[in-house]
């Protein structure tokens, strides 16, 4: 599949007889199927997002307190749900924006970052209800009372960790997008001949 | 925890130990005659690539582990200690998002099934030296922090 996105997108002419470029080989919508990109992107994601909210807290002071109020193994936990729900939503987002199209035309910087945006709120919802989970266990001091109050607060504060989870991830998605032009402009871009037969695509 | 400080180090020296590992094979498949080519060199890249985000993701869980160990009686920002852990953590940051790019460039080398001209393999030999150091000098400052 990896080589077969290759070959798709429309490429453009170069200087050399016969052959074409492809102008950005590594766009979002051409590594979708390449689950290493995705396996990196959400393992940069949680934990560029962790290692930032260490020292946005930091900094601001109240770290301490709330590690120090935070049980290790459920901090190790939520850590490893919230990098498992990441990589399957950035996986979902791959999908959705290769959906988009297969040409840079109709996959723009902006259905990059509003795809990526909407399936980062999902994941703060899940992340969230990660948090609500753990928050009422051990369940043997369950209510229904508390069931109730846990649904309802729930339900409300899941609108908000969505919010606050697309603006996130829309601004991870920038910065994404910036990183993938950084990557573009180390190597050199594809050179291949145009298709004939019994020839293969490439040429470096 | 014992075990979470024992998983920081092994993911660590898996990090630094790969970078190391994978720099040498670039170097080598650079080189005329060798016994290493470029696709043997990319298929180790990209297995390094792997498992580097996931020590990356193991170090950054087990970091915040261990500096819940101090809680709540962590440093202050103002103080040396303070200034360190800051440096240590921008450095870390930074290492993520190179790190992205890296792993784009082996992505695209192993698209082509090889690294397509020597620019793209000195990239690579760049790439994995800059995080072997970068490595090295987060060993060095998690030295520092622990032990003054």
């Amino acid at each position: 599949m990896a080589e077969e996105a290759e070959t798709t997108g429309p490429p453009v002419a170069s200087g050399v007889a016969g052959a074409t470029e492809d102008p950005d080989p590594n766009a979002f919508h051409r590594v979708c199927d390449d689950s290493l990109v995705v396996w990196a992107l959400a393992s940069f994601h949680t934990a560029g997002l962790v290692a930032l909210l260490v020292v946005a807290l930091y900094l601001a002071g109240p770290l301490g307190d709330l590690l120090s109020g935070l049980d290790t193994v459920v901090g190790l936990a939520l850590y490893l749900g919230l990098w498992a729900a990441t990589w399957w939503t950035n996986r979902r987002a791959f999908r959705a924006i290769a959906d988009a199209g297969d040409d840079a035309e109709s996959v723009s910087a902006s259905v990059v970052v509003g795809t990526g945006g909407k399936w980062a709120g999902v994941d703060g919802v899940l992340f969230l209800w990660m948090l609500l989970l753990a928050a009422v266990f051990p369940p043997s001091s369950v209510t229904l009372a508390g069931v109730a109050y846990f649904l309802a607060f729930g339900g409300i504060a899941s609108l908000l960790a969505f919010v606050v989870g697309a603006i996130v991830g829309s601004l991870f998605a920038l910065l994404d997008l910036a990183l993938f032009r950084a990557a573009g402009g180390l190597v050199p871009k594809l050179t291949r001949r145009k298709h004939e037969a019994g020839e293969s695509d490439d040429t470096a | 925890m014992l075990a979470v400080r024992l998983l920081h180090v092994l993911a660590m020296a898996l990090a630094v130990g790969g970078a190391v590992a994978v720099w040498w094979l670039v170097r080598r498949s650079e080189a005329r005659a060798s016994a290493v080519g470029p696709e043997t060199a990319v298929e180790t890249a990209v297995a390094y690539e792997a498992g580097f985000w996931a020590t990356a993701g193991l170090l950054v869980m087990t970091g915040v582990g261990n500096l819940g160990s101090l809680a709540p009686a962590v440093p202050p920002a103002e103080s040396f200690w303070g200034t360190v852990f800051a440096v240590k953590l921008l450095l870390v940051l930074g290492l993520l998002a190179a790190s992205l790019v890296r792993t784009l460039v082996v992505a695209r080398c192993r698209r082509a099934n090889r690294p397509e001209s020597a620019g793209a393999t000195r990239t690579l030999r760049v790439g994995y030296g800059a995080t072997a150091l970068s490595l090295a000098v987060l060993v060095a400052l998690a030295e520092v922090l622990a032990h003054g």
